[in-house]
């Protein structure tokens, strides 16, 4: 019998708020978010381990079992509790509709994703991090899958696990190659001094484990190319996609390759690949966002963009940058999710922005929450996302990585312009559904969101407190830049939608939209690549080997042990004279054989 | 001349093939349980020879240890014969083939 509703909700969301006090504690008692992880020649220096045993020892490794508390993994832990909660709390009024078995599982889902999420940032070693790698795969896997009735969430859920397996076995080979490389699987053996020196020891080697790395966070973050996955995730609940599809599991991607920066310091080949595709993913993902219709696939394809960014800048050693967006692309693009979420409950569950329209006048929360997240989103000063954005444009352009930033800049005019097309076609207007839409009053669904708003608007200043603590000087040529950038996106937004007119979205119709709004056919390339293949070799198999070639061979050994057993049988001649004759024989070929053997 | 070990143990190896033969030869269950018999004296008989030889009452205790195993041995031979004999009406083993596979 499940537990009422009421404690279910006290558990769900009070465990994340007792581990997010917990993670204060830790910043009240040093282990502070301003201790920057890396030396000055690029090793893991700084950090306290929290040794609570070994793991397991042989063959020549030894793995601890242990967490990690430095900068890095202390930002990670405070936006993975602080925003968990509020969306935790916001999904109590959220889920309400579900039934007390599902709502129980839902937060039972929740709490497993949060609990893997800190084990991946926390883990001190290799080996423990994909515990939490593989646990929030699979807390993925569930909650997306969680309206099991839906054949389209369960084949989402599914595609997103089987991809994420993809970028779990890249892990594991490149955490097996790092422990053949430097002979540690911890933070301290692998990524340290010592560590650093063997990976430069061994550029080949340091570029395999890089390229792995990246293809193992290509798949957990929805980057090129294992992207796929991450906009059909938004057939799971909107909290959901707020929390583990937009503000922190994708995000575990941009953590893996912060933590081994050393990795690509070693190998600036893998750190360019990395950087490159992290920037082809964000220009890429931009044009989809431009073209959809439906808004929380939208929203996905922001995500994937915003964390092109990330990846980039992580790659290319602009960590504190990279960090400082996760930080601000956590608060703005939860604030996004959870005004789509009212939306969608004011709507009926309609997630098409054709069928929206006017919803300013009966959501006005929703709305400005929506504004507050697409300034910030846009990169449009002074809002959140602006001080992040630019920061890693700017140590894009100053190293000197000309293609990358390109793309980067291009995406920056995208962001604004298919934010506040949706902005627009959402709120402006008139309502183009069908039934009138109606206002939701849970104030556990508004007080979150407007927690996040004002972190959106005024968040910039955390931004600039890590990036100022982890040593990084602002660009002001490339911040100018970047306005520039970003008001000419939402001028040209602004002049096509500003009334809220369908007809100006007429342009995104069409045969060029349908390709652009399917992905550019990448997932007609999987399907042609690999599943078209894998079902034609398992229909060959079914037919050839299971219909024929099995039977036949079962078959050959069945007479086989029958025809042994009737030639064995005549031995049975039930005469005891003839046992008594083999009897002796056998006794006479072990007399024989110790004689032998014996000498 | 000195009657040593080897004569013995070749006394012990006679006895031991006339009474393998005799279960391998004879349909009376009567002289298949005396063969047995005198295979499993033959063995006493090697085993108490060693014992004399080596100045180690090892062997002998062992040989008692066969003579009571094969005075069970013998009674339950025994009382199979007869039960064999009431029940199918012959003692012939060639002729108790009931067991064939």
């Amino acid at each position: 019998m499940p537990l009422p509703r009421s404690a279910q909700g006290l558990v769900g969301a009070g465990s994340v708020l007792l581990a997010f006090l917990a993670a204060l504690g830790i910043v009240a008692t040093g282990g502070g978010p301003g201790l920057y992880p890396f030396g000055s020649g690029g090793a893991l220096t700084g950090g306290a381990d929290v040794v609570l045993g070994t793991w397991a020892r042989g063959g020549g490794l030894s793995i601890p079992l242990g967490l990690w508390v430095d900068g890095l993994s202390t930002v990670f832990v405070l936006v993975i509790t602080g925003v968990g909660f509020l969306i935790h709390v916001y999904s109590l009024a959220y889920m309400g509709g579900e039934s007390r078995a599902d709502y129980g599982r839902y937060f039972a889902g929740m709490n497993l994703f949060v609990a893997a999420m800190l084990l991946l940032v926390l883990a001190d070693s290799f080996p423990l991090l994909v515990v939490g790698w593989a646990g929030v795969g699979f807390a993925s896997y569930l909650l997306i899958g969680f309206w099991h009735d839906r054949p389209a969430a369960v084949q989402a859920a599914r595609e997103a696990f089987v991809l994420n397996t993809v970028g779990d076995v890249a892990l594991i080979l490149a955490i097996a190659l790092l422990a053949f490389t430097t002979g540690h699987t911890d933070f301290a053996g692998t990524l340290g001094p010592g560590g650093l020196a063997a990976l430069r020891a061994h550029p080949g080697a340091s570029t395999g484990i890089g390229l792995l790395l990246f293809l193992a966070a290509a798949a957990k973050s929805a980057q090129l190319p294992l992207q796929s996955w991450l906009s059909d995730a938004m057939e799971g609940p909107t909290p959901v996609s707020a929390l583990i599809h937009a503000a922190t599991m994708v995000t575990a991607g941009v953590y893996l390759i912060a933590r081994c920066l050393p990795v690509f310091t070693a190998s600036p080949a893998a750190a360019a690949t990395a950087g490159t595709l992290g920037a082809v993913t964000a220009f890429g993902a931009a044009t989809v966002g431009v073209f959809s219709y439906d808004i929380k696939r939208l929203l996905a394809y922001s995500t994937m963009s915003q964390i092109g960014y990330m990846i980039s800048g992580a790659a290319f050693g602009a960590v504190a940058a990279s960090v400082s967006h996760v930080v601000m692309h956590a608060f703005l693009k939860a604030l996004l999710f959870m005004c789509v979420g009212l939306v969608m409950h004011a709507t009926g569950d309609e997630r098409d922005m054709r069928r929206y329209g006017g919803l300013g006048r009966t959501l006005p929360l929703a709305r400005w929450g929506f504004l507050a997240g697409a300034l910030a989103l846009s990169g449009i000063p002074p809002f959140a996302g602006f001080w992040s954005k630019d920061a890693v444009m700017g140590a894009l352009l100053s190293a000197g990585h000309l293609v990358p930033y390109l793309l980067l800049a291009a995406a920056a005019v995208l962001t604004p312009f298919y934010i506040f097309r949706a902005y627009y076609l959402t709120f402006a207007g008139e309502y183009r559904g069908g039934h009138a839409p109606h206002a939701a009053g849970a104030p556990s669904l508004h007080w979150p969101l407007a927690a996040l708003a004002v972190l959106s608007v005024l968040g910039g200043a955390l931004a600039l407190l890590l990036q100022h603590a982890w040593g990084a000087s602002p660009d002001w040529a490339s911040m100018a830049i970047s306005t520039v950038l970003a008001l000419a996106g939402w001028l040209g937004a602004w002049r096509l939608y500003r009334t809220g007119q369908p007809a100006a979205d007429a342009w995104t119709a069409g045969a060029l939209g349908d390709a652009v709004r399917a992905e550019y056919g990448w997932n007609g390339l999987w399907r042609h690549a690999l599943v078209v293949p894998a079902h034609a070799l398992g229909s060959w198999l079914e037919g050839a080997w299971e219909g024929r070639a099995w039977p036949s061979a079962e078959g050959a050994l069945a007479a086989a042990a029958g025809g042994l057993g009737r030639l064995l049988s005549g031995w049975q001649s039930g005469l005891l004279r003839r046992y008594a004759l083999s009897m002796a024989c056998g006794a006479a070929l072990i007399l024989i054989y110790a004689l032998v053997a014996g000498r | 001349m000195v009657v040593g070990l080897p004569f013995y143990l070749g006394l012990s190896a006679l006895l031991f093939a006339v009474g393998v033969l005799g279960v391998l030869l004879r349909r009376d269950p009567l002289v298949l349980v005396m063969g047995i018999e005198l295979a499993w004296n033959a063995g006493n008989l090697a085993l108490v020879a060693s014992a004399r030889y080596y100045g180690h009452m090892g062997g002998q205790v062992f040989a008692f240890v066969v003579i009571t195993l094969a005075a069970a041995d013998v009674a339950v031979g025994l009382a199979l014969a007869v039960l064999l004999g009431r029940s199918r009406g012959t003692v012939d083993v060639d002729r108790l083939r009931w067991l064939r596979g």
